[in-house]
């Protein structure tokens, strides 16, 4: 068969006329992307987390304080208003504070705090402060912006019942929340491939008895279970591994509905005619499993997984509002809150609960991230 | 057709008539103007097909005349001119969940589709449905309900009408949901009804007696029907008349022993040429050549031109061809008979 | 079941045979899945495929003409029976017999074609990667610049623009993805290829080109076709030879032709009657409407299967299961049919049909 048979015309290609050229020739993660970035509210919520992550990671240099270091005169300092305008009506194109001057309430010898219209502090970028070490490694006093004396203290969002920044310490929080659930989906997803997969492909006995161990785990009353196995980790283990056990904690449940889907997925594709024309045309099964199973539903996975996100996130916070998750020195958004439990606090430090805002915040964003990532993920649906 | 008569007297005995209808669907990558300016009048008792092959807008158009069409779909212009009893009512622009289109969907014009499972709830009864059917748009007892519901199961041949109407329509067969269905649909008598490819999954000993069915009932009932299909040969068995589309576009229009036996337009022609003939002895077909067109970049003048045989170079291309009566009720919209005197 | 069909040996001609092919599905219920009966997909089949032929094997969902392609290619395993295959002048192979590694072989000359070509094409591979695939699995190209060349001569054969090799399936419309999923069926230059409805989900402008490309290929290549089909009008275009299958068993087998001309089953006469002309004048045509649905597989009727419908049937029908016998072609073809009143009824084909409509009308 080398002859063209006839002489009949070529056909042309149905969407070349008019059509974008490059979706002729785009493979599936263009079409995915290009998709995506039509869902405006997912794109602008991929920036936000982007810049959460970054925060988190580079947590030391952001942060304008030592987490740990506190200040005892600023015990429950509430936030500065961040000026440009001096008392005088001046207009000043640096913005700075005016510092607080502390008195006693007489009647209730609660602390008042006073801005000192006297003095200006003026805000500066990459201003000296707390020595730190980036990731334990780089040592630096730099931080990112500040006040430009040394000796002052920027209250961005306040202080907490110890005088310690509240800023900073979100700051620092993010790097363990942000993570726990990034971390707590890795697993998920390692184990639910694993053994979704091995229920889809192997069938029969196996996938009965994955099934039932999975119901068995879904039907486990989700925060009983959490806190009865916090309750179980030692009390005297290190940050890290008490983060790595509360991590696994979360995965427990997290993977089976991974497993699930991986499972449906396999069902639903071995019965796909070009999965079996893969098979006639005398395709291997590993060929098959790598070259026309995953791709297939990979995408999809991904979408499953950015929506899994956040329910890690507020188990995390969740367990360690109540106590029974990361503990104190440990700096988590969930443990900043354990702060705000007091409702005397609460009602005269209300912004002690600001860190909610930042959880709602990203949780927000992972999910419109998502939904992005959903509708985008099976590109050939409606092309 | 007088298109230039005012609305309520050109309805001129007509049940249903759709002016120049256009429906436009909406989406990210474009618009799809799936109907576009498609007229079509239908007397009582009379039985239409709509044929042409898939993204002709055929089911569209049945979709708009009941306003049910899917939420990115907008009808953009024209008329559908119903006559209920009296009145003239234009359902293109009635509110399409409002009081009026409510009393006629089901009542004054029904719909059967092509998978009946869609059309019942699996969770009540077939005579619950009918019944409450029945009851919705009529003041009658529940127990006059029921033998109505009967009589209607009976008259669409159901074997055992008593015993089937407590039934659910997943303990029938494919032919009997068919027909349980029409009876659904026939319940309060329509004067309209619509059958959106009702034999397309169904086989072809069921097809047969899915077309019987409907040619029986509509001898006993009366009501008008309009078949949509792509099956030309179930356009030839049952329909009095036949519009053909092409792309939104009505390419032919005329009875069906005039649009089979004397088509005019290119497409008609090619159509019936690809259809392999029950005929003794070799009969070659002839395709189409080309591939239909892409709906978010539709060729501009006819819509046919791109793959039409008798492409007319600096017309074709340029123009929309109006429709043309050839022969009296033959309507064509093809330069090959006129409408190029506009050029001049 | 003859005493022919108990050896190994193939008609001359055949290039498949098949040999009392059995297909059964057990039925399961309860927790403890227990059988509690048996579906006969495909209940004692047997029919030769000749090289170089089309046949068709015709019938309406559940008759089981799609299981037996599959059972053919070994797509499913059948639960009984042999398929005798044979290259030229070797000794015929049995498939149902062979391992993964034999079949991987037999299935170089054996391809098939689905009907859904949304569903058949990879939407993730370019075409190059789908055409191509069965030429790097099989390793019979050199290099990549080798599999590229092969490749666009696959598509100018099926009248594709090799210049598209780089897009993907979602750049084509239905009929061209056919044509893709044609090229790919015919890289590994096969002998058979088994088309199970391959022009049934596609516009009857585009199926008419689907069908005159087949018939070319077969021309130009040799190609053996089963094709596998519910349209009575296209299986009359396609066919040389035409099996009509009914609840798993084929109840008739002749010339296409011979057989809808004369057919000899009641129930090819109820199909050809029922099958829609695109003709008006044949509207009032008196036509046999079979009542009821087609037979369940799974709890089949007593004797013949087809007689609940069958306006024919008497009293042996529903105890004796008729066998597929010669009911007598035309100059010496073979034309079976298993129907016991075969010889005796007068039943009506296509001609028939026509010259009695110009009867009424006249």
């Amino acid at each position: 068969m080398t002859q063209a048979a006839g002489a009949a015309p070529i056909d042309g290609v149905v969407a070349g006329d008019g059509t974008d050229q490059r979706i002729l020739v785009a493979s599936q993660w263009q079409l995915i992307r290009w998709r995506f970035l039509r869902h405006k509210l997912a794109v602008i919520s991929l920036v936000v987390l982007g810049l959460f992550y970054f925060v988190a990671v580079f947590a030391e240099f952001v942060a304008p304080y030592d987490p740990y270091i506190f200040r005892e005169e600023l015990t429950l300092a509430p936030p500065h208003t961040v000026r440009f305008i001096d008392p005088e009506g001046n207009f000043h194109l640096r913005p700075f504070i005016h510092p607080f001057k502390k008195s006693l309430d007489p009647e209730t010898y609660a602390a008042i705090f006073v801005e000192d219209e006297t003095v200006m502090q003026p805000l500066g970028l990459f201003v000296r402060s707390d020595p730190y070490k980036l990731w334990g490694l780089f040592e630096s006093e730099i931080h990112l912006f500040g006040l430009q004396d040394p000796e002052a203290r920027l209250s961005l969002l306040g202080q907490d019942t110890v005088g310690r920044d509240l800023f900073t310490r979100i700051v620092y929080g993010a790097r363990i929340s942000l993570t726990i659930g990034l971390v707590g989906v890795a697993m998920s997803f390692f184990l639910g491939i694993l053994i979704g997969g091995l229920s889809g492909y192997l069938g029969g006995t196996v996938d009965m008895v994955i099934q039932r161990v999975i119901e068995s785990l879904r039907a486990l009353p989700t925060l009983p279970l959490w806190m009865a196995l916090s309750i179980a980790l030692p009390s005297d283990w290190p940050v890290v591994r008490t983060y790595f056990a509360i991590v696994l904690i979360l995965s427990i449940v997290g993977w089976t509905s991974i497993a699930r889907v991986v499972r449906g997925r396999f069902f639903a594709l071995r019965e796909e005619d070009f999965v079996g024309a893969a098979e006639l045309d005398g395709a291997g099964n590993l060929r098959i499993i790598f070259r026309y199973l995953l791709p297939s539903f990979m995408s999809y996975i991904i979408a499953r997984l950015t929506l899994a996100i956040p329910q890690m996130i507020l188990g995390e916070t969740a367990l360690s509002f109540i106590g029974l998750g990361l503990q104190a020195p440990a700096i988590s958004w969930g443990v900043l809150l354990k702060d705000a439990q007091a409702i005397r606090v609460l009602a005269l430090s209300p912004w002690l609960l600001l860190p909610t805002v930042f959880i709602v915040v990203s949780i927000l964003a992972f999910n419109f991230v998502g939904d992005g990532l959903r509708d985008a993920s099976d590109p050939y649906s409606h092309v | 057709m007088d298109e230039l008569a005012p609305p309520d007297s050109a309805m001129n005995g007509s049940l249903l008539s759709v002016r120049n209808l256009q429906t436009h669907f909406f989406s990210r990558e474009g618009v799809v103007k799936a109907v576009d300016g498609v007229s079509f009048d239908i007397r009582p008792g009379e039985i239409l097909g709509i044929a042409g092959e898939s993204g002709c807008g055929k089911s569209v158009t049945s979709q708009s005349i009941l306003r049910i069409l899917p939420r990115n779909g907008k009808i953009v212009g024209g008329e559908i001119l119903f006559q209920n009893d009296d009145r003239t009512i234009d359902l293109a622009t009635e509110d399409a969940d409002g009081r009026v289109l409510r009393d006629i969907r089901g009542k004054e014009i029904a719909m059967i589709f092509q998978e009946p499972m869609t059309a019942f709830s699996p969770v009540h009864t077939i005579g619950d449905q009918i019944i409450e059917t029945i009851r919705i748009h009529q003041e009658v007892s529940k127990e006059e309900a029921h033998d109505q519901a009967v009589e209607m199961l009976r008259r669409v041949g159901m074997p055992n009408p008593a015993r089937n109407i407590d039934e659910y329509t997943f303990n029938l067969s494919g032919g009997m949901r068919q027909r349980a269905m029409v009876a659904l649909s026939l319940s309060c008598r329509p004067k309209l009804l619509i059958a959106d490819e009702p034999t397309t999954a169904v086989d072809v000993t069921i097809q047969a007696q899915m077309l019987e069915l409907l040619r029986d009932i509509q001898a006993d009932l009366g009501m008008a029907i309009i078949m949509i299909t792509h099956d030309l040969g179930v356009i030839a068995e049952l329909t009095d008349r036949v519009m053909i589309m092409y792309l939104g576009k009505e390419v032919e229009h005329g009875t069906v022993e005039d649009v089979f036996h004397r088509p005019q337009h290119p497409y008609t022609r090619g159509l019936l040429a690809s259809i392999p003939k029950m005929e003794p002895g070799r009969v070659e077909i002839e395709p189409i050549e080309g591939v239909v067109p892409n709906p978010y970049a539709m060729p501009s003048g006819c819509k046919f031109h791109t793959r039409c045989p008798d492409f007319i170079a600096g017309v074709c291309e340029k123009l929309d061809p109006p429709l043309t009566e050839v022969a009296k009720g033959h309507e064509v919209s093809c330069f090959l008979y006129g409408g190029k005197e506009g050029l001049e | 079941m003859t005493a022919t069909t108990r050896a190994m040996n193939m008609n001359e001609r055949a290039i498949i045979s098949v040999r009392n092919l059995v297909k059964h599905f057990p039925i399961e219920a309860g927790f403890l899945r227990r059988q509690v009966g048996v579906v006969k997909a495909v209940d004692d089949l047997n029919f030769d495929l000749n090289e170089g032929e089309t046949l068709a094997l015709v019938g309406e969902s559940g008759c089981g003409k799609t299981t037996t392609s599959h059972c053919i290619i070994q797509a499913q395993r059948p639960t009984a029976g042999r398929v005798l295959f044979r290259i030229g002048d070797a000794e015929p192979m049995d498939l149902t017999q062979m391992e993964k590694g034999e079949l991987k072989e037999a299935r170089r000359n054996i391809r098939m074609i689905y009907q859904d070509p949304y569903s058949s094409l990879n939407p993730r591979m370019t075409l190059l990667q789908i055409i191509g695939e069965p030429l790097v699995i099989h390793r019979m190209v050199k290099s990549q610049d080798d599999l590229q060349e092969r490749v666009a001569e696959l598509l100018r054969l099926v009248r594709l623009d090799p210049s598209t090799m780089n897009r993907y399936p979602h750049a084509f419309s239905g009929g061209q993805r056919q044509r893709i999923a044609i090229a790919r069926a015919l890289s590994l230059s096969p002998k058979v290829v088994i088309a199970d409805e391959a022009v049934s989900a596609l516009d009857v402008s585009v199926q008419a080109q689907i069908l005159n490309l087949l018939k070319e290929l077969q021309n130009q290549l040799g190609l053996t076709y089963l094709f596998v089909a519910h349209n009575l009008a296209v299986v009359k275009y396609e066919a040389d030879r035409v099996a009509v299958m009914y609840a798993g068993k084929i109840v008739e087998i002749g010339e296409t032709e011979a057989l809808y001309t004369n057919p000899r089953h009641p129930y090819t006469e109820a199909l050809i009657s029922a099958a829609p002309n695109p003709d008006p004048d044949t509207k009032h045509r008196e036509r046999i409407v079979l009542s009821g649905e087609v037979a369940d597989p799974g709890n089949l009727p007593g004797g013949c299967a087809f007689h609940p419908r069958c306006r024919y049937a008497e009293d042996r029908c529903r105890q004796e299961i008729p066998e597929l016998i010669e009911v007598g072609g035309n100059e010496g073809q073979a034309h079976q049919a298993a129907c016991h009143f075969a010889d005796s009824l007068d039943l009506t084909g296509i001609a028939g049909a026509i010259l009695r409509e110009e009867g009424e009308s006249a």
